[in-house]
């Protein structure tokens, strides 16, 4: 089962510069193995036109953002991206806070967890702590794609929006990539249960076969749910009772901390 | 690693479409960096020399597509497909993975940080960075970007250039950056002359005090794309000890990276 997502094509927003907001698409084709990719499979990667794409692959070549394979006829990401990766990977005062408290959870219930905000149809991990304790740990790293539809991140953060948010996002991934749109909709009177009764969704198998998985969302002072904090752990190190008994309370517990903590930066 | 070459068939043809808007875009994104981590509708706009609605066009599509997240204020950062970019270009660096074993070895061995490094412009930008066990990361991790004369790694890279392309980086500099470079740029001649004689140079001090680095380039194929450095902190190495007992080793391991390198191709 594929548990990590490409970009799909975006809808262009109502006040996008069009052609900075394709220069964008162009460049999230490339995830996630950054592979040689010609102008043909790039135009039909983003749906747009070869010609198109041959102008844009030549400014962002010449940017730094592309290198080009004259052998290949192919572009692919070029090294100074790196860059855009560390500044993002760097700045946020609430990654560098959540850090330290998501590795002492990962050790101390041996799973992996993830801090991941939502990208299209796809939540993109901000920071992940795998448990030290862990001889084989799940294959995420910071940066990495999820399925929005498959992950309990996904699900926690779909669930966990207002009624309106919710059709309106639905109905932007309805058009944008309804491969993820259909089973997430199918999940989502589930999802909107669980966050209202329990506060979290579990998610077992559905991510990846054999891996269980629990998420919530964090409310930060730029809004509600800016984040979904989630860990997983194979199913046999992770069983569902534990998950529930052990392993969610301490996630709402963490949730609660992280939230206390940039309330009181905030008021610093 | 194929080497960056410009298609036969452009960039003329670009010249005639209305493509400042991408690259007005990509330096928003590019005013980010460690010193820098939040900026401003106007900080922007002053840094890029654009009015301010335009800048606010430019960053609300970098909105749309998550490339930057609202702070309030209209103060921005870097978001999540910043991120994500970054983390497919590191999934896909051959000379990296090549690099990490023998730089993690060396980096065990004496006890020092040592960083493979490419230019970006007229930066060095880290491509992998080793730290010693139980030592602190001082801000240099894969991503991050350092200049390039006032760094040993930038004067190693130079130096293995050819004379016109040195020419041509060091102008640029200087224009850059004015008069106040001058010393720095004297410093990098005398490094050349340095690693004319031993294929690496030493300087004190680059990112703090008590900290003394020596770089090499790595040659590959018929260019120097990178170089790598090793780098002391506090006084548990001597200078006498980087350059005689860490600079051959390290030396010997730019040549594995290069052969390395070279048997990819």
């Amino acid at each position: 089962m594929q548990n990590v997502a490409t970009p799909s094509s975006r809808q262009p927003g109502t006040r996008d510069v069009r052609v900075l907001a394709r220069g964008l698409t162009i460049l999230s084709a490339f995830e996630p193995e950054n592979g040689w990719l010609t102008n043909s499979e790039l135009a039909a990667l983003t749906d747009l036109p070869k010609p198109t794409v041959s102008r844009l692959t030549s400014n962002l070549l010449e940017a730094g953002y592309l290198e080009y394979s004259a052998q290949r006829a192919a572009y692919r990401l070029g090294m100074p991206v790196l860059a855009l990766g560390f500044a993002a990977a760097s700045h946020s005062d609430f990654v560098v806070l959540a850090r330290p408290l998501m590795q002492q959870f990962a050790d101390e219930h041996r799973v992996s967890v993830v801090l991941a905000s939502p990208d299209a149809s796809s939540m993109v991990c901000n920071e992940v702590a795998h448990s030290r304790e862990m001889l084989f740990t799940l294959r995420v790293r910071a940066g990495s794609r999820l399925r929005i539809d498959r992950s309990a991140l996904g699900r926690a953060l779909v669930g966990a929006m207002g009624d309106a948010e919710r059709l309106a996002y639905l109905e932007k991934l309805s058009i944008a990539d309804p491969s993820a749109w259909e089973p997430l909709n199918r999940e989502v009177p589930h999802a909107v249960a669980q966050m209202a009764s329990q506060g979290y969704c579990v998610a077992a198998g559905t991510l990846e076969e054999g891996t269980n998985g629990v998420a919530l969302v964090i409310d930060t002072p730029e809004g509600p749910h800016t984040y979904a904090l989630g860990c997983a752990a194979p199913s046999n190190a992770l069983a569902i009772t534990r998950l529930k008994q052990e392993v969610a309370p301490g996630l709402l517990a963490l949730k609660a901390r992280l939230e206390a903590e940039l309330s009181a930066g905030q008021s610093e | 690693m194929v080497r960056t070459r410009q298609p036969a068939t452009e960039p003329s043809q670009a010249a005639d479409i209305p493509v400042d808007s991408l690259r007005r875009g990509l330096e928003i994104l590019r005013l980010f960096d460690v010193r820098h981590r939040r900026l401003s509708l106007d900080d922007i706009s002053n840094k890029l020399g654009l009015t301010r609605a335009t800048t606010d066009k430019l960053v609300q599509t970098l909105l749309n597509h998550h490339f930057l997240q609202p702070l309030g204020n209209d103060v921005y950062q870097p978001h999540v497909a910043c991120l994500a970019l970054g983390r497919a270009v590191k999934r896909r660096l051959p000379t990296a993975q090549a690099a990490r074993p023998l730089m993690r070895e060396l980096s065990q061995r004496y006890g020092v940080h040592v960083t493979l490094t490419t230019r970006d412009r007229l930066h060095m930008l880290v491509v992998e960075h080793c730290v010693p066990s139980g030592k602190v990361r001082l801000g240099l991790t894969t991503g991050s970007r350092f200049s390039m004369v006032a760094s040993a790694s930038g004067r190693a890279y130079l130096w293995g250039q050819t004379e016109e392309q040195r020419r041509v980086l060091l102008a640029q500099i200087e224009d850059e950056a004015g008069a106040g470079m001058q010393r720095q740029i004297t410093d990098t001649h005398a490094a050349f002359q340095e690693l004319d004689r031993n294929g690496w140079c030493y300087l004190a001090s680059p990112v703090a005090n008590q900290t003394a680095s020596i770089a090499t380039p790595v040659h590959a194929g018929t260019g120097v794309e990178f170089a790598l450095a090793a780098m002391a902190v506090g006084a548990s190495l001597t200078e006498k000890n980087l350059r005689q007992q860490v600079a051959p080793e390290l030396f010997a391991v730019a040549q594995r990276i290069a052969l390395d390198k070279d048997a990819g191709r």
